[in-house]
């Protein structure tokens, strides 16, 4: 379970619905649509509990005016005021009844109907603000998934997997939101209807409400017990249906690796029985409601059962009336209705408490790379940089990649990282925009620490062009203008033209506004290298990283890419890791890298005089310029370039 | 197992919200059920006589009150109504019949946990075997279907929407079942139908 180690999870911790409650409070963003929902749904479901009340009155109307006009017309007048007195009534209210009998039950039926529409409209009211107000917190928690995890370090990225972050802010969302929509509504309800009616049956015959009481603890320690015990169950369905998508995501971000390799029947396999093993959890689970769901209506039907009997028993004592059985009966049923639902509401609960748990772990999760409180904006740099004694191990190994590295650039100069793969040369590169933070030493700009300035204002003055360019999905200007989204079109287009960009993008039909990335124009990869340049050029930073490599490009394209990152080095203060010779003869410094030590250091001169490791490196492993194309040349330019 | 010549591929590459043909879904979805079938009619006997149980102990409430609480001769079938017996007899022969209640209850919910359990036995198989089956198709396609598709897109076919299905499987379906099973022997019951069902089947 490699995700947790980056999470704040203390190991065996027991599950608590804390993190649900916590995500539940999401919803005081939209107190007055949550408001108007629950209000609706008291007053549905006071309308809900009045019906058989009103069902009775109707039935009390007519009996009372059928017995008022049988007192008046079969009774002889001398002793009809005998006969109402007998049922508490004078005469002329039992002439009341009997002339307006019509009336009364009309009214009667009536008032039923304007409860029956009202409950109508406050359950639409009440479902419909409840789904809304789930979308929102939904909205709400996926946004605060999606900008944490656009603020966590790099390292919290090699140790979590791409496939499981994107279950969290997907299908555990989802969860949470299904139960906020729906669970959290019916428990509600239930619990106001069952209250309501337990209200109702004990003013009707208490000594028989208290017959179904010993249900309701009962009822609620099912409730605890398997809110527990399924709770665990449904986090390991999550994991295991984060591990099936982590291979999912993989397979598709590398299925052009799958192919080459031939390998599709290893992750067929590897699919398989991560598929299987998703099964069988949620057989597991099922298991568990299998068993739940018949027991508890089972639990209601016992109550219906010692009802009967002891019911049964006052009736044939002649203490209760068949009339009072029937309605105690109608309210018995919104008693074991809500405890029928037990069943759903515990299953969403478990769901929704196990969802709502991996999704603060990850909000919860440290970012390594944390802004001191104290940090302050980084002002506009000069562009010198110094290591000083830097030390870098990654998280959990004790080797370190970088060993008491210390220079320093001045500004406007150009550094060529040479050394063999490994020998620390990206992590310098990935240090000075504070992607990690050194383990011993410090980085200074401008004689600034990187850890006591803002990260955005840091980040922010450094550009970033390295031989694989990511591009998103969108148009290629939104691409090029993606580190400084207010720039102009002509700033767009300048900075493309010096990329050597333009005329790639203008032989297309749509020009600037051709959609790139996913589902869009395929670029290749000297085109997308040359629209990382133009992004670099416009965000016009003082201090550079790059990465002078072109590959998959024919000799033409790559002397254009070559003389665009020329021209984008100019007057900055440039890391270049150096692939070709005319970039270490050019350079003011060159590094040289073995085992994460500083091997060498100088000019190019300098350095083929005094280390034997440089001299090795430039006769064996750079390359020369491709020539400049030839006049006419904007051959392999284009689409048709690999 | 896939069925059809167009394969999942056809499915993946439209963006069409309900099946152009209800039916063929159906008939594929099928195909995925079918190797579970004994399970399916284990779902399906366990579900009707649940049902039918649960139609039952409403009338045998009725009987309570019929036969023993407020005796009508008419309308009691369960017992022949002794007018001597005294409350004591009436009260040892309703506990009888709520003896019978507490059979029909607890058997009910024996048959609505194998129920429940067998529908999803079956589903949760059924719904891995799509699963794999989309995933060995992403293997097939061209590296151009990844081109023109989000991944996302395809990504939430093999988690979301399978998911959808697991859920209308394992809750919805069988609620409708069993409903309409329930309606249907609730109609059946009422006596109203029993006379008219009686003349119909009499014509």
């Amino acid at each position: 379970m490699q995700v947790q180690q980056g999470m704040s999870r203390s190991p065996g911790r027991r599950p608590t619905s804390g993190a649900l409650l916590r995500a539940i409070r999401y919803l005081g963003n939209q107190r007055q649509t949550v408001l108007v929902a629950y209000g609706s749904l008291v007053v549905a479901t006071l309308a809900q509990l009045a019906v058989p009340q009103l069902v009775q009155n109707m039935i009390d109307a007519v009996t009372r005016s059928v017995v008022a006009t049988r007192i008046l017309t079969e009774v002889p007048a001398a002793f009809q005021a005998a006969a109402a007195a007998r049922l508490g009534l004078t005469i002329e209210e039992l002439q009341r009844n009997a002339a307006h009998a019509e009336e009364i039950v009309i009214n009667a039926a009536l008032l039923i109907l304007v409860f029956a529409v009202m409950r109508g409209i406050f359950s639409f009211l009440q479902s419909f603000m409840a789904e809304r107000t789930s979308h929102g917190l939904a909205f709400d928690l996926r946004n605060a998934i999606f900008s944490k995890i656009q603020r966590m370090s790099f390292s919290f990225y090699d140790r979590n997997q791409t496939g499981q972050l994107m279950v969290r802010a997907t299908d555990d969302v989802e969860r949470v939101r299904t139960f906020v929509a729906q669970g959290l509504v019916l428990a509600a309800q239930s619990f106001l209807l069952l209250i309501g009616a337990l209200i109702v049956l004990a003013f009707t015959n208490w000594q028989l409400t208290l017959v179904i009481v010993p249900l309701l603890p009962l009822a609620l320690a099912i409730f605890f017990i398997f809110g527990r015990i399924s709770q665990p169950l449904f986090l390991e369905v999550q994991n295991r249906l984060s591990r099936l998508n982590t291979i999912l995501q993989e397979n598709i971000a590398g299925m052009k690796v799958v192919k080459a390799f031939a390998r599709e029947s290893y992750e067929e396999e590897r699919f398989d029985r991560a598929a299987t093993a998703l099964m069988e959890q949620q057989i597991r689970v099922n298991r568990i409601f299998a068993f739940l769901f018949p027991v508890i209506f089972l639990i209601a039907q016992l109550g219906q059962v010692a009802i009967l009997y002891f019911g049964g028993q006052q009736i044939l004592n002649g203490t209760l009336a068949l009339g009072e059985y029937q309605k105690f009966s109608l309210y018995l049923v919104f008693v074991f209705f809500p405890l029928g639902q037990l069943g759903f509401i515990i299953a969403l609960l478990a769901q929704a408490g196990a969802s709502a748990e991996r999704i603060f772990e990850v909000l919860d999760a440290r970012s390594e790379i944390v802004e001191r409180p104290d940090a302050i904006t980084l002002p506009p740099i000069q562009g010198r940089v110094e290591f000083r004694n830097v030390t870098f191990r990654y998280f959990n190994s004790s080797a370190p990649v970088l060993q008491n590295v210390s220079f320093v650039v001045e500004p406007g100069q150009t550094v060529a990282l040479l050394g063999a793969t490994g020998s620390g040369k990206t992590s310098i590169i990935n240090l000075i925009p504070r992607f990690y933070d050194v383990s011993e030493g410090a980085v200074l700009i401008d004689g600034y620490d990187v850890r006591e300035v803002t990260i955005d204002s840091l980040r922010s003055q450094i550009g970033i062009v390295l031989q694989e360019t990511n591009l998103f999905s969108g148009t290629i200007r939104e691409n090029i203008a993606f580190g400084r989204p207010d720039a102009s079109d002509e700033e767009i287009i300048a900075a493309a033209k010096a990329a050597a960009a333009h005329d790639f993008i203008t032989s297309f039909p749509d020009g600037y506004n051709t959609r790139v990335g996913e589902r869009g124009m395929t670029l290749s990869g000297g085109q997308k290298q040359r629209i990382a340049i133009a992004r670099a050029l416009l965000l016009n930073p003082r201090l550079l990283i790059l990465d002078d490599s072109t590959s998959n490009v024919d000799v033409a394209t790559e002397a254009l890419i070559q003389r665009a990152l020329d021209r984008l080095m100019r007057g900055r203060t440039s890391f270049v890791i150096a692939q070709r010779i005319s970039t270490v003869r050019n350079a003011d410094l060159i590094l040289v890298l073995d085992k994460g030590r500083l091997v060498a250091s100088g000019a190019h001169a300098e350095l083929m005089e005094q280390s034997p490791i440089y001299a090795e490196i430039y006769t064996s492993q750079l390359v020369e310029d491709a020539p400049l194309p030839s006049p006419n040349g904007q051959t392999g330019e284009g689409a048709t370039t690999l | 197992m896939m069925g059809g010549l167009g394969g999942p591929g056809r499915m993946l590459n439209t963006e069409v919200q309900k099946p152009k043909n209800v039916l063929a879904t159906i008939a594929r979805f099928w195909t995925y059920f079918y190797p579970y079938w004994p399970a399916i009619v284990l779902t399906l006997i366990t579900i009707t006589a649940s049902a039918q149980l649960q139609v039952t102990a409403p009338e045998l409430i009725g009987q309570a009150v019929d036969c023993y609480l407020f005796p009508r001769a008419d309308a009691c079938w369960y017992t022949t109504i002794d007018l001597a017996a005294t409350n004591a007899d009436r009260l040892s022969g309703l506990t009888g019949l709520i003896g019978l209640l507490l059979v029909v209850f607890i058997g009910g919910a024996l048959l609505q946990g194998v129920a429940f359990f067998s529908m999803n036995w079956v589903g949760q198989r059924a719904l891995r075997q799509i699963r794999e089956d989309v995933f060995a198709h992403i293997h097939r396609l061209s590296l151009g279907y990844f081109a023109r598709n989000e991944a996302g897109n395809v990504m939430s076919r093999i988690t979301s929407d399978t998911d959808t299905i697991q859920q209308a499987l394992s809750f919805a379906l069988l609620s409708v079942v069993n409903g309409i099973l329930q309606i249907g022997l609730t109609i059946n019951a009422m006596p109203w139908c029993k006379a008219i069902c009686r003349m119909r089947s009499s014509v």
